[in-house]
């Protein structure tokens, strides 16, 4: 039997991937989300962003321990999607949070460093998520592609600082995130090295 | 044929008419019960309420949303915690031990605290460390009313104020969030400032538990972590007490915590805040728009060293 063809494995990643942003912006509509919803829209956007992002960082470990190609193929989609949630993430920030007034977002970011590192972790995903077409490793090159896509562990990183930063008592879910990434960084060291010998 | 006779049943096993009585009045009361939490319980109505001075004409934030977006961490630290778990505070009966450096130590029942001072509204705005704020109708009286009814010793400089610590009342992921009972502290002068008030209602009703019934205090020229919740006791005292929040975190928290723009905190911008009822960001004033009656109070005191 040949392989089924790229779309039809991707599709339903794609449609798995949107049910938190549906399932949130129809809580949201039906006035579900408590007597501040911008607050709840923030909140659970950035945890959004930070779900995609551990399971996009732990698929390739997953590759290698079971050789299913499954996680390779959802491994471009869901950092998409990281993104996309990021991306809605900073909007509600400037748009709600900070009402949309630029010169009073400017202050902030200029100010609070979890602001900074939040904004730094953006703009590290931005190249990776332009560069996410089947046409952008043929164009620049897989080499340098995958190079290219070696920032999400910086963003992962600074994604992190923002969390922390900015919950004031000690989550254990936080701290679970950060244990889980850094496993997956060491794996990620060693397979380089394993790698290079 | 013999004709069918119903079983008589011995008489050790016929339940007693007392007894189903009973049973039908209690599925009565726990239908009522059902209904209960539905209705505003009000364990003690206010006495008269007169409208008080330095009372502000901005819009008011809703009662739900002043009720459902709380900081009050002995019920928890999510903004709706309060309004789920403070039904298990019991302010009826209360009262407030006030000792120390005072003339006539001693507990103050709620009743005779409410029989004793005049009622008034005050219609102040409420900013809190977190960069957001409300416009909220408190119903209280003077700080200094009850300071001048115990009698404050020449020897007391501070007024420090404690919450409750029954942590069994708490659910259990607040039960470590500080070290209870909550504590906050004023400068006699502060304290006996004529816009500091004890609060024991608001928007024209008791107090709602989750927002520090039966009694709570409100500066409106600080931070609202000053404004302390569920008094127990207050201690006038010779020296600066050291509030909860400043004992968790000196760098974040200080013991004035006056509102200030110009003063950063390492969490929270202040330099703006949220006005919660209409979405709207807008600038933070100095002491919280106050400072016409209180920035005498700190006269040439370095505020950003004393933060």
């Amino acid at each position: 039997m040949a392989p089924a063809p790229r779309w039809r494995m991707c599709a339903p990643i794609w449609a798995i991937s949107a049910v938190p942003g549906i399932w949130l912006l129809w809580q949201w509509r039906a006035g579900a989300l408590g007597v501040v919803p911008d607050e709840v829209l923030l909140h659970l956007t950035g945890r959004f962003a930070l779900g995609f992002l551990i399971v996009t960082l732990g698929l390739g470990l997953a590759h290698f321990l079971t050789g299913w190609r499954l996680f390779v193929t959802a491994r471009r989609p869901l950092g998409v999607w990281c993104f996309a949630y990021a991306l809605a993430h900073a909007a509600i920030w400037l748009m709600l949070d900070q009402g949309g007034i630029i010169e009073f977002a400017l202050a902030e970011a200029r100010a609070m460093v979890h602001v900074q590192l939040g904004l730094a972790a953006l703009v590290l995903m931005l190249p990776l998520a332009l560069t996410s077409l089947d046409a952008a490793p043929r164009a620049m090159g897989f080499g340098a592609w995958k190079r290219l896509h070696l920032l999400v562990w910086p963003a992962a990183a600074l994604a992190l600082a923002h969390a922390f930063v900015v919950s004031r008592f000690a989550s254990p879910l936080l701290s679970v995130l950060a244990l889980a990434m850094a496993g997956l960084f060491a794996a990620r060291l060693w397979g380089w090295w394993r790698a290079r010998r | 044929m013999r004709p069918y006779r119903y079983r008589v049943p011995p008489a050790r096993e016929i339940t007693p008419q007392q007894t189903w009585l009973n049973r039908r009045a209690l599925i009565a009361a726990m239908g009522a019960a059902l209904a209960a939490p539905a209705l505003p319980r009000k364990a003690t109505a206010l006495p008269e309420v007169v409208p008080g001075p330095f009372s502000t004409d901005e819009a008011q934030t809703s009662f739900e949303v002043a009720t459902n977006y709380c900081n009050f961490f002995e019920f928890g630290p999510a903004k709706d915690d309060p309004a789920r778990h403070a039904h298990r505070l019991i302010t009826d009966p209360w009262s407030v031990t006030i000792d120390g450096l005072v003339e006539r130590p001693g507990a103050m029942a709620m009743e005779d605290i409410l029989a004793r001072f005049p009622l008034e509204e005050r219609i102040y705005r409420l900013r809190c460390v977190e960069a957001w704020s409300m416009v909220i109708p408190w119903i209280g009286f003077p700080l200094a009313d009850l300071l001048a009814n115990v009698g404050v010793r020449p020897d007391a400089r501070h007024v420090l104020f404690e919450g409750f610590d029954d942590t069994e009342l708490m659910p259990d992921h607040a039960r470590n969030l500080l070290e209870w009972p909550y504590r906050e502290g004023l400068r006699l002068d502060e304290a006996l400032h004529p816009l500091t008030i004890l609060a024991v209602g608001m928007y024209g009703q008791v107090m709602p538990n989750q927002n520090g019934a039966p009694i709570r205090l409100v500066v409106p020229w600080k931070y609202g972590f000053k404004s302390i919740k569920s008094i127990r006791r207050i201690s006038l005292v010779a020296e600066r007490p050291v509030s909860s929040w400043q004992e968790r975190a000196p760098r974040e928290y200080g013991y004035y915590a006056n509102v200030n723009p110009q003063v950063r905190h390492p969490r929270w911008h202040q330099a703006t805040e949220r006005r919660l009822h209409d979405g709207g960001r807008i600038r933070t004033e100095m002491f919280n728009g106050y400072g016409e009656e209180v920035a005498h109070l700190y006269d040439g005191m370095d505020l950003s060293e004393h933060y």
